[in-house]
């Protein structure tokens, strides 16, 4: 009785070191010397953890491209160019846009969804509009 | 000279965390509410112009704050403590030999040789954690700690906001006079509030009394540290560096509980997930402890009630880092020192006596099994790392946690859980 206690402590508490000690009777693992780490979203995802933060996006205004319920990642070390999908910040609240930024043109904060309009970054505006950073990649989970 | 120090650190550090993800208060007078939601301990500057100080109870503040537009938020440790990590994490990137000194203040060194231009530089440093964490800080630049901590003081200093613009380098003698005749001694790093008075009574009123009083006098007067603090504003380093990788020399949990308790159960409840927070910042810096203090209190703020303010030390019989181990002794300690009818507001443990290792010493009179739960331990970290603090917990911690702090108006784990992530539209 004490005996099958014992067994059944060892393989709850250490299942690993069980099945180690099975495979050392066995044929060397010819793979062992190939062993690496498995593959990592987060080293593909996140370059820098310190300035990158987890948005989620609850509107349809960069549709089809980012969609509703997504994730983005976002990276605010990085500088916003024209081209950048951005999270923004107008009248108080986090917006999910693509920034535009052309010659002679004044800078717009553009939405891959048609119905909404462009808004246009003025200096003079009275609500400051601010980009807070720069998305990487998105993730939608179905 | 080749190396001056820096003091970086985060201005109104708790209420900008929480602005970082509520631009809708970005210009508002902000406030942080203690972990119990009894008091303001964290104030920006909107706040701070609206005359509401350090400590001031909530219920008085709140109105005040509502009639103008702000907001008070409550305690939320866990993104506090994350906010914390990034911004010394940044930092650890631009200066020499850093040290996390607090958990919104870093100490370091610059190099003029690589750093040709401090001015240039301290603004970069600024510039770089607006940038990368959204946050305003701070940066005193001097040749001691002692004076790098002055310059931060006067970087800060709202009659001079204008000119710093939060920062200032002492990189000439005539910089460091200038506001060293100008800093009263209670903003001298090393001069609490006891010795400014007496420093006062004697005429000492500024940083450059101070520093020009006689030495030998004032160490026999006031002891060595003064004596420190004196040679540190001649410019002679006394205050060593701690290198940031020292594991702590002893870990302190503790906090009010959110409503009185007068119950010994509830109290075993609220010591017990203080003692498992305590062994888990032990395990992560890879430490066994040999003696634990217990402490409980009740609320000193309340003049009408009964006070009892005990704590109690004892020694481990050998040294642990095991949570279960742990909390057994401390729910012996906490029944020691227990006493009917007060109404607790607190209770607290403090673990210290570090070994890098486990003792392995066997005495003939340790009858204890050896410690063989860090098969347990590892697990319940593990656990608790995927699916959020408190996931798995021993059963002492209990289940309905009533004493535990009404955590209404505590901002979201933002950064560290996905069910709390920020939103964008």
């Amino acid at each position: 009785m004490q005996l099958y206690q014992s067994f059944i402590e060892a393989t709850n508490d250490a299942p690993l070191l069980f099945i180690e000690q099975s495979v050392a009777a066995g044929f060397p693992n010819p793979c062992e010397e190939f062993l690496t780490k498995p593959i990592s979203l987060d080293t593909l995802l996140i370059k820098r953890a310190s300035s990158t933060f987890l948005v989620r996006v609850t509107g349809t205004s960069m549709e089809p491209t980012i969609p509703s319920g997504a994730l983005v990642v976002v990276d605010k070390s990085i500088d916003a160019i024209n081209g950048s999908i951005v999270v923004a910040v107008v009248d108080n609240e986090f917006i999910l846009k693509e920034l535009r930024v052309v010659k002679n043109a004044p800078t717009v904060l553009h939405s891959h969804n048609s119905f909404y309009e462009d808004i246009i970054i003025d200096e003079s505006n009275e609500e400051r509009t601010d980009v807070w950073g720069v998305v990487t990649s998105f993730i939608k989970q179905f | 000279m080749a190396y001056y120090y820096v003091l970086a650190d985060v201005n109104a550090a708790y209420v900008s965390f929480c602005a970082l993800f509520n631009p809708q208060f970005r210009d508002k007078p902000l406030g942080v509410l203690s972990s119990n939601q009894g008091n303001v301990i964290a104030r920006n500057q909107k706040i701070k112009d609206l005359g509401i100080k350090m400590g001031d109870p909530a219920y008085i503040v709140k109105p005040i704050i509502e009639k103008n537009g702000g907001h008070l938020f409550g305690s939320n440790f866990t993104l506090f403590g994350d906010m914390s990590d990034r911004f010394h994490t940044e930092l650890e990137e631009l200066i020499i030999l850093p040290e996390r000194y607090s958990v919104d203040e870093a100490f370091g060194l610059l190099d003029t040789n690589c750093m040709a231009d401090l001015n240039a530089y301290a603004k970069h440093i600024q510039g770089t954690i607006k940038k990368n964490l959204g946050l305003e800080i701070g940066v005193g630049v001097g040749r001691t700690k002692t004076l790098a901590k002055l310059a931060n003081w006067f970087s800060k200093e709202q009659r001079w906001k204008e000119v710093t613009h939060g920062v200032a380098v002492f990189d000439t003698i005539e910089k460091e006079n200038w506001v060293l005749a100008r800093a009263p001694v209670i903003e001298i790093w090393g001069c609490g509030k006891k010795i400014s008075e007496k420093l006062i009574k004697q005429e000492i009123n500024t940083g450059i009394s101070l520093r020009d009083s006689d030495l030998k006098q004032m160490r026999r007067r006031y002891g060595v540290t003064i004596e420190r603090t004196i040679l540190e504003l001649r410019g002679i380093n006394g205050i060593v560096l701690k290198s940031s990788t020292d594991a702590r020399a002893q870990i302190c949990v503790s906090k009010s509980m959110g409503i009185p308790v007068t119950d010994l159960s509830v109290m075993n409840e609220s010591l017990s997930s203080h003692v498992q927070n305590a062994s888990f910042k032990l395990r992560r810096q890879n430490s066994w402890c040999k003696k634990m203090t217990v402490f409980i209190g009740t609320n000193s703020f309340k003049k009408d009630d009964a006070q009892h303010h005990q704590s109690l030390s004892i020694e481990l019989p050998r040294s642990t880092q095991s949570t279960t181990v742990l909390t057994k002794y401390a729910l012996f300690v906490l029944e020691r020192l227990y006493r009917k009818g007060f109404n607790y507001r607190k209770t607290g443990v403090i673990l210290s006596e570090f070994n890098a290792v486990q003792e392995m010493q066997h005495d003939m009179f340790n009858i204890e099994e050896p410690d063989k739960s860090p098969l347990v331990d590892n697990a319940l970290d593990q656990i608790n790392a995927k699916f959020g603090k408190g996931a798995v917990r021993l059963a002492s911690e209990g289940f309905t946690r009533s004493w535990k702090p009404k955590d209404n108006l505590a901002p979201p784990s933002y950064t560290t859980n996905i069910m709390e992530l920020p939103t964008t539209k």
